[in-house]
């Protein structure tokens, strides 16, 4: 199968001091979501990172299965003492998730992964500055 | 007392719990915590989980309450340094962690008691 193969690499990004950016690619079972996890979680504690941004823009359907991977990897970020923004909410992807009654709970969620960049920048007391 | 040691520093209880925890040690860090936090004004408590390897979910119960028992009495507590292995397993049991405060070390924790001054302190005079 190739999507067992491509299951070794969970690519947890460093985006800036104390922010984490993981983006998620294909579907996420059981043995996916529990990858991403441990390994974003390790990230976190090495780095000591405030926000992590899990960018689903890769993701091509959200049932319920996948958000419930969604909501756990969240919680665990919680757990831990870091937070979860999930960015890439793409208007199909809301459609479904809102008909199907997926509810994330109070996890932040933006369309855009520069809504998200920001909202990260804003936890963590950093501003955006043009150079004029 | 419980053999874990309770040090006071900046206004703020700290709690390093270095080894697994049997139940009856639990009971009584409770105690010892609650009566430190009634005997003195205290801004906030981090009970840091770092040498902690192991943690069932009745312990975790156990030991979030805690956090509970000083929020009502006023005072927030931070659970500092969980690791990764007990984050993961706490999530697969669905253990609900809507409640607890937690942070990744225990520097940021008390960075982040320090950012709460004021929100949270004790409003009442006596002791």
């Amino acid at each position: 199968m190739a999507e067992s193969e491509m299951r070794t690499v969970v690519p947890v990004n460093m985006l800036w001091d104390k922010i984490l950016m993981l983006p998620i690619f294909g579907t996420i079972d059981s043995a996916r979501g529990q990858e991403i996890m441990e390994s974003m979680l390790k990230k976190i504690i090495a780095t000591k990172s405030k926000v992590i941004i899990l960018d689903i823009l890769g993701v091509p359907i959200v049932d319920s299965a996948v958000a419930n991977h969604l909501i756990k990897i969240t919680k665990a970020t919680q757990l831990i003492g870091s937070e979860a923004i999930i960015s890439g909410i793409s208007a199909e992807i809301a459609q479904t998730m809102v008909s199907l009654g997926i509810e994330l709970g109070n996890v932040t969620t933006t369309a855009d992964l520069a809504d998200a960049v920001q909202l990260a920048f804003d936890k963590t007391g950093y501003v955006i500055k043009k150079a004029t | 007392m419980s053999k874990v040691g309770i040090y006071i520093n900046e206004g703020s209880l700290i709690v390093p719990i270095q080894t697994d925890l049997r139940n009856d040690a639990l009971e009584q860090l409770q105690k010892d915590i609650l009566k430190t936090v009634r005997e003195t004004r205290l801004r906030g408590v981090i009970i840091d989980l770092s040498g902690v390897s192991l943690l069932d979910t009745y312990q975790a119960k156990k030991i979030f309450a805690i956090g509970k028992m000083t929020g009502l009495m006023g005072t927030v507590t931070v659970f500092t340094g969980l690791s990764a292995g007990i984050v993961v397993s706490l999530t697969d049991l669905d253990f609900d962690s809507s409640e607890v405060l937690t942070s990744i070390n225990l520097e940021e924790g008390s960075k982040l008691l320090k950012s709460m001054k004021g929100t949270t302190a004790r409003t009442d005079e006596g002791s």
